[in-house]
Formats: C-alpha cells, sequence, structure tokens
C-alpha cells in the first residue's frame, strides 16, 4: 500500500516537474517572442506619418545607427498612421529633427530612423505632434524612372528628337555610308597618298627650317633681336602720338586763328 | 451505449448502393466518434475526482514523459534538416543568417505541431485503439455499462485530458529542440554564430506562430483521441479486430491531421 503511494507520489512529482518547466518556458519564450524586456522600463514615443511603407510592430527604432527600441504599435486614423515605439531611453528632439521609415535591405524589412536634429537648434515644444517625412519609397522611385524610360523610348520610336531621328531617319544613315564609301575611295586613290605624303614631307623640312632659324620666318621666331627692335618701334611710335595729343590744341587753335586771315 | 451489437447488411444492388453505404456508414461512424467526444468532455467536470486523479495522472506521464524521447530524436533531426536544407540554398544568396527564421517559423507554425501529432497518433492512439479495442471484445466495457460504470468518463475523459494538455506542451519542447537543431548545423556546417541565430529566430517569429501552433497541437490532440477510441470501441471480431482498429486509427488520425491542418492554416494565414 505504502510502496504504491510512494510510485504514485514520484508519477506525479514527474508529471508536474514537467508541466511547470513546460509552463515556465513557454512563459519566457512568449516574452521574447513580444519583444519586450519586462525589467526594464520603456519610454513612450508617438510619430504620425502619412505612410509608413509596409512597417510591422517589432521593427527596430535606430538613432544614430544604433538601435534604442521597437515599434509596439500602429493605428490607423484620419490624418495617417500613428506609430507608437518604447525606447529605451527618452529622446529630445530639436525643431530640425527628422523621422523617417527606412528600408533596411532588398529583401524587405524596415526601421524607423530618428534624427534629432542640430545640437545648436531649439528645442520642440513639449506636447507637439510629432510628424514623420513622407516616404521615400523605393519601388514608387524605380516606377517614375521605368515610366520616363517608357516616354523617351516611345519618343525614340515616334522619330522625335535627335536621338529619334538619329534611329528612325534613315537619310543619315544613308548619308553616313555614303560618306564612309567616299573616304574608303580616297584611301584606296594611290595618287592621293602620294601626295599627302609629299606634302607631309615638305611640311616637315619647313618646319625643320623654322627650328633651326633659317629664312625669314625662321629668323622671326629664333632671332631675339627682331623682337627688341620691334619693342623700341612701338615705344617710338607710343612716344610720337602722346606728342601729338598734346600738341594738337595749339595747332587746331593755329589753324584757326590763321585761317582767319 | 458504447457497445454495438455486430450487424450484418445485406450485400448491396449495385455500384451506386455499395457508395451510398460507405458514404452513410462513415457518417455513422463520425456521428458516433463526436458523441463520445461530446461525452468526454461533459466528464472533464470529474477530471479532479478522487477516482479520476489517479488514472489521469498515469495518462499524463504515459502520453508526455514517455514519448519524450521518440520525440526529442525527431525534432531535434528535423530543425538540423531543415537549418542545413534553407541554409545551404540561402548561401547562394548570402543570406545563410535567416536559418534561425526560417527554422523558428517553420517548427512553431508546421513542424511542431505536426511531427509531434503523428508520433502521438502512432504511439499513444494506437496503443489506446489497442487497449480498448482488446477490452472490447473481451466484453469488459460491456460489462462497466452493466455495472453503470460510463465507459466514456471512466477510459476516454482521462486519456483526452492527457492529450490535451501534454500535446502543446510536447510541440512546445518539439520546436524548442528543433531551433537548438539548427542552431547547430548553423553553427558547425553553414558558419552562423549562435547569437546572430537567435537574433534572426527570435525577430521574425511572432507570438501568433506560437500560439497558432500550439492551438493546433491542442486540436490535434483531441481528434486522436477521439479516433483511437472510437476505433477501440467499435473493434470486432477478436484479435484480428484489435489489429485492424490499431491500423485504421493510425491512418484516420493521420489524413485527419494534414487536412484539419491544413484548414487551421489557412483559417489563421490568409
Amino acid at each position: 500500500m505504502r510502496r504504491n503511494r510512494l510510485r504514485e507520489l514520484s508519477l506525479e512529482v514527474t508529471v508536474g516537474t514537467f508541466m511547470f518547466v513546460a509552463l515556465l518556458s513557454l512563459c519566457v519564450f512568449t516574452i521574447i517572442l513580444s519583444r519586450e524586456n519586462v525589467f526594464r522600463k520603456a519610454y513612450p514615443f508617438e510619430v504620425i506619418f502619412d505612410d509608413v511603407i509596409g512597417l510591422r510592430d517589432g521593427d527596430n527604432v535606430v538613432i544614430r545607427g544604433m538601435t534604442i527600441g521597437k515599434v509596439k504599435a500602429m493605428v490607423l486614423q484620419d490624418d495617417g498612421v500613428r506609430v507608437v515605439s518604447a525606447l529605451r531611453r527618452p529622446v529630445r528632439l530639436k525643431k530640425d529633427y527628422k523621422i523617417e521609415v527606412v528600408i533596411s535591405s532588398v529583401l524587405g524589412g524596415r526601421y524607423l530612423q530618428i534624427s534629432e536634429g542640430a545640437a545648436g537648434a531649439e528645442d520642440l515644444p513639449a506636447g507637439e505632434i510629432v510628424r514623420g517625412q513622407p516616404p521615400n519609397d523605393i519601388m514608387a522611385l524605380v516606377s517614375g524612372v521605368a515610366a520616363d524610360l517608357k516616354d523617351i523610348t516611345g519618343k525614340i520610336n515616334a522619330g522625335q528628337g535627335t536621338l529619334g531621328k538619329l534611329v528612325n531617319d534613315e537619310a543619315l544613315y544613308n548619308d553616313a555610308r555614303a560618306v564612309v564609301g567616299e573616304l574608303k575611295m580616297a584611301i584606296k586613290d594611290r595618287g592621293l597618298i602620294n601626295n599627302l605624303e609629299t606634302s607631309l614631307a615638305n611640311l616637315n623640312e619647313i618646319t625643320d627650317k623654322i627650328n633651326r632659324g633659317e629664312g625669314t620666318l625662321g629668323l622671326l621666331i629664333s632671332d631675339e633681336s627682331l623682337y627688341l627692335e620691334a619693342k623700341q618701334l612701338i615705344g617710338d611710335i607710343r612716344a610720337t602720338v602722346d606728342d601729338m595729343r598734346e600738341t594738337s590744341p595749339i595747332v587746331t587753335f593755329s589753324s584757326i586763328f590763321f585761317g582767319a586771315f | 451505449m458504447i457497445t454495438q451489437e455486430p450487424e450484418f447488411l445485406p450485400p448491396a444492388l449495385n455500384l451506386r448502393g455499395r457508395l451510398g453505404r460507405v458514404v452513410l456508414l462513415n457518417c455513422r461512424n463520425a456521428g458516433r466518434a463526436l458523441l463520445i467526444l461530446w461525452e468526454a468532455l461533459l466528464s472533464l467536470r470529474f477530471i479532479f475526482s478522487k477516482r479520476s486523479r489517479g488514472t489521469v495522472l498515469h495518462q499524463l506521464y504515459v502520453t508526455g514523459i514517455k514519448s519524450l524521447g521518440v520525440i526529442s530524436v525527431v525534432a531535434m533531426f528535423t530543425g538540423m534538416i531543415l537549418a542545413l536544407q534553407t541554409g545551404l540554398e540561402l548561401r547562394k544568396f548570402g543570406q545563410e543568417v535567416n536559418i534561425g527564421a526560417a527554422v523558428m517559423i517553420s517548427m512553431l507554425r508546421e513542424m511542431g505541431p505536426f511531427m509531434t501529432a503523428l508520433i502521438l497518433a502512432a504511439s499513444v492512439g494506437s496503443a489506446m485503439a489497442a487497449e480498448l479495442g482488446t477490452m472490447t471484445v473481451s466484453e469488459e466495457i460491456a460489462a462497466l455499462e452493466v455495472m453503470s460504470i460510463p465507459p466514456v468518463r471512466f477510459l476516454v475523459m482521462p486519456r483526452l485530458a492527457a492529450m490535451m494538455v501534454m500535446t502543446p506542451i510536447l510541440t512546445f519542447y518539439a520546436c524548442m529542440l528543433g531551433v537548438v537543431g539548427g542552431a547547430v548545423v548553423g553553427l558547425t556546417q553553414l558558419g552562423v554564430s549562435m547569437p546572430a541565430y537567435i537574433d534572426n529566430a527570435t525577430r521574425w517569429a511572432a507570438n501568433k506562430d506560437l500560439y497558432t501552433g500550439l492551438f493546433k497541437a491542442f486540436v490535434f490532440g483531441i481528434m486522436v483521441t477521439t479516433i483511437s477510441c472510437y476505433q477501440g470501441f467499435a473493434t470486432s471480431e477478436g484479435a484480428v479486430g484489435v489489429g485492424r482498429a490499431t491500423r485504421r486509427s493510425v491512418i484516420i488520425s493521420y489524413l485527419a491531421i494534414l487536412v484539419v491542418g491544413y484548414i487551421i492554416t489557412r483559417l489563421f494565414y490568409e
């Protein structure tokens, strides 16, 4: 009888312990999945967005690249979406604050990014409604670019604009082809090639002579005395012109005076 | 009355008659099973009575503690396989760190409840059908009824209570072991550190996943008990009948788990 009772007691203890441990683990796991730390004080933080572009409960709240909290709830209201976050430390916003929903990777995922504002800026008055930035929806941007591209390709196909004419106008193609053909013909013509070679050789000879200071052009470039003389001449001319300018009123007066007689 | 007189039906005249008989008999069986379930649920108020307490405790022990070994092995290796298969594919894109989320969500939503229910149907459910079937063919059930002891309260209710409690708990245990198995594979074969794995796993899984899985397990527990006990009570034709009842209880339980599992998933994840 006593042995049976002991066996039953051992059974009770085994089952009870197992269930107790399982339920305790379930409680702990529930708290982990709810992403709440019950032993740490949380500071509520509310922002109103026009559009949260897929932000969800439990997403991170980040300040200067550091995670400081989680999104707790989102409420749809008349003027947008109210996002309630629980932060590990209080945030003091300046008047030039900026809060936005940022896409964390190309595979999805969002986080709430808070920029408090410049250090010297004025504090945001207490109780003022905090509004988030309109979203930079990557997909919308891509859609916009795609629409622009479609518009451009449509114009090209319709033969509008320079590129459209370049693509669609056959006359341009034919002209280009004719020019290329003529160039080919010219290259094939040996007489022209020979003339060009002779001209180049002559040009080479002339530049050699100029470099050596031979001939009028060579002396003009190489002989420094010519430059000095030219400079002297310009100086003399300038002096003469100045003299003339100074004497011109006397000459004029004399001409008028003596012209009267 | 749980015990039924054996019935001998005349052969069906044509295919339509045979088909109609199969449909009607299955409907009748389902109705009887549901009536047994209803009676067992009503009897749950006697769960803490002096007579039932010992039986319930024993059933809790058999269902929970005795199944731990097989569930541990199956859950651990399921988590490891999941992690390896998804990890190898994700590594092609440099995203192997996401195996944490893949294993955790798969285990919580589907694999945990599904595997636990299948194991319990195969081990505990078949044992129930065999035990009650043997009692039926040896007319012990009839004797209980003669003595005005309700067989459902005496035999089904403790089993039902044990399965209702233990299936979700074992499911949770299986999920946790599966996640641990995935972490081991991530650490040793995919180069995913333990903190990164745990952070990823807990970041994407939600309480809804956990509790939907546990609810599913709870429903599976009720289903397996009902099907197994009904098959046990419906046993006839001696030892051969016991074997047939055991086999049928496992097959029907498996099919019901699959179908109801899909319906519950569809209900919660539209």
